[in-house]
């Protein structure tokens, strides 16, 4: 009797792992994989990037493979690398597990995280190094088609920072003559457990804000990491056709500045306060 | 209140700050003025690599190996222009004196936020100085720990290259083709490993599988046109 008790206990904590996402059953059941796919399709993909006609494909394939990475003593971050070959992506994740001792932060990520995603037109790789999920291309598409609308957005506390982070970002970059306005108003993106990216747009001032850090948002530490891992856009400045026009290769161009303003404006939450900047 | 005085009271509150600061670190890590050669460059090598925590950081040794290879571009663009290239054309600019390779085309130029101003002298932009004084005081609290590390080597890196031009190993020297494209070796720009940044032209992504990834930037060859 007690062995059955021992079983089923242990059955019960796998089942919870694993909805919970735990480690030992992350990064591919069919949940982080599809949302993984929709943070792509939302921020990255596009019609230019997509090499079939999604409707002369069965299936979607996801293809992953571990990367060894020489990390510092003591991190046992874990890195993958992943293949969508429908999109010609390739796309690099982080699961950080690492500590900060002179910050006294721990950094212990659920999921992995997306580090960099790159579409390539001529994108070559041997699909016997990686491990192979595949999925029905009509119920991937339905599903992204679906969902697109399907938002998430950080609670209170974190709206609260965020505001308060943006200005004191924006002023630090001397970025104060929308600041008497008597109404501020802005949106916040929409946030994904793939990825530790916080987008805002503020009207007032015409600028993107970005924070991201190794940490989830969620967790009060992120902002430790504000002064470090903020960018500021200015769209009336910074926004061209092509890096190489301008001779800026800092530039980003129309076609990215306008899809953080979809996911923003579209898809976004919208804030508005009135001027409290001091 | 007029935008100015604002403007005025907020930079020498910053500037008060910083004296502050300054005067309380324990000095683990001596950084030069950033007026100074020096100073200027290991201030942009701090600023263009991840450093724990941060989005794009891999281990101390990664973020070394991507301030070496920050400075090696740096270095082509005064040293290795390519047969058929002019250094317009690479690094918008046709000086081949450090600081006029570090600051062409101004605030939004080659290096976001380190430039000239309209008299000359150096700048860096309020967001990277306040980067790096937020870092400052991590890596100067207590005893040296892998902040003080990386400062540590910036600062070395970019003394030894002022000067003595003492360069680290090059690890894109011998890029010959990269996928279907013959490059001509080296790199020649980096930029935030991010999809949308790309410096266009004939600059030719260093793939992962070639390491051209280091600290959450991304490096570039130049297409070989001979």
């Amino acid at each position: 009797m007690k062995y059955l008790q021992v079983i089923l206990i242990f059955a019960l904590l796998t089942a919870g792992q694993s909805l919970c996402g735990a480690k030992a059953k992350a990064p591919f059941d069919d949940q982080y994989a599809f949302e993984l796919l929709r943070y792509l399709y939302r921020w990255h993909m596009d019609d230019a990037v997509l090499s079939v006609d999604p409707r002369e494909i069965e299936k979607v394939e996801i293809h992953y493979r571990t990367i060894d990475k020489a990390l510092d003593e003591g991190d046992h971050s874990e890195f993958l690398e992943i293949i969508i070959p429908v999109a010609d992506m390739l796309v690099m994740l982080k699961r950080a597990d690492y500590r900060i001792p002179k910050l006294d932060i721990q950094i212990d990520n659920e999921y992995f995280k997306v580090v960099s995603a790159h579409h390539y037109r001529d994108l070559k790789w041997n699909p016997e190094k990686y491990q192979r999920l595949s999925y029905d291309s009509k119920r991937i598409f339905d599903y992204l088609y679906k969902t697109r609308n399907d938002k998430h957005f950080p609670p209170e506390s974190t709206r609260q920072r965020l505001k308060e982070e943006s200005i004191r970002a924006l002023r630090a970059e001397g970025y104060i003559e929308n600041f008497d306005d008597p109404v501020q108003q802005g949106y916040i993106a929409p946030i994904s457990i793939v990825s530790n990216d916080l987008w805002f747009y503020w009207i007032n001032g015409h600028k993107l804000i970005h924070f991201t850090s190794d940490l989830e948002h969620l967790d009060s530490e992120f902002w430790t990491f504000a002064p470090l891992g903020v960018d500021i856009i200015d769209l009336n400045e910074e926004v061209v056709v092509a890096p190489a026009e301008r001779g800026n290769p800092g530039a980003f161009t129309k076609d990215y500045a306008g899809r953080i303003l979809f996911n923003c404006i579209v898809h976004g939450q919208k804030v508005s306060d009135k001027a409290d900047t001091k | 209140m007029p935008p100015q005085f604002i403007r005025l009271k907020y930079n020498l509150f910053a500037l008060c700050a910083a004296f502050i600061a300054m005067g309380l670190q324990a000095q683990n890590v001596n950084f030069p003025s950033r007026t100074t050669e020096t100073g200027f460059l290991a201030a942009l090598l701090v600023n263009e690599v991840a450093f724990p925590g941060e989005r794009g950081y891999i281990s101390k040794a990664d973020s070394f190996e991507a301030m070496n290879q920050i400075l090696l571009v740096l270095d082509a663009r005064i040293f290795f222009i390519p047969p058929q290239y002019t250094r317009y054309q690479v690094a918008q600019t046709t000086s081949d004196r450090l600081i006029n390779i570090i600051t062409a085309g101004g605030y939004h130029g080659q290096v976001e936020g380190f430039y000239k101003d309209d008299t000359g002298n150096l700048r860096i932009a309020a967001r990277a100085e306040e980067r790096l004084q937020y870092l400052l005081r991590i890596a100067n609290d207590g005893q040296p720990g892998t902040f003080a590390n990386l400062i540590q080597h910036s600062v070395a890196l970019a003394d030894a290259y002022i000067q003595n031009l003492r360069k680290p190993e090059n690890q894109f020297e011998g890029l010959r083709q990269i996928r279907e494209v013959p490059v001509t070796g080296r790199a020649y720009s980096w930029m935030t490993d991010r999809h949308y940044f790309h410096p266009g032209g004939n600059f030719v992504k260093i793939p992962n599988n070639m390491d051209g990834a280091l600290s959450g930037n991304r490096f570039f060859s130049l297409r070989k046109l001979y």
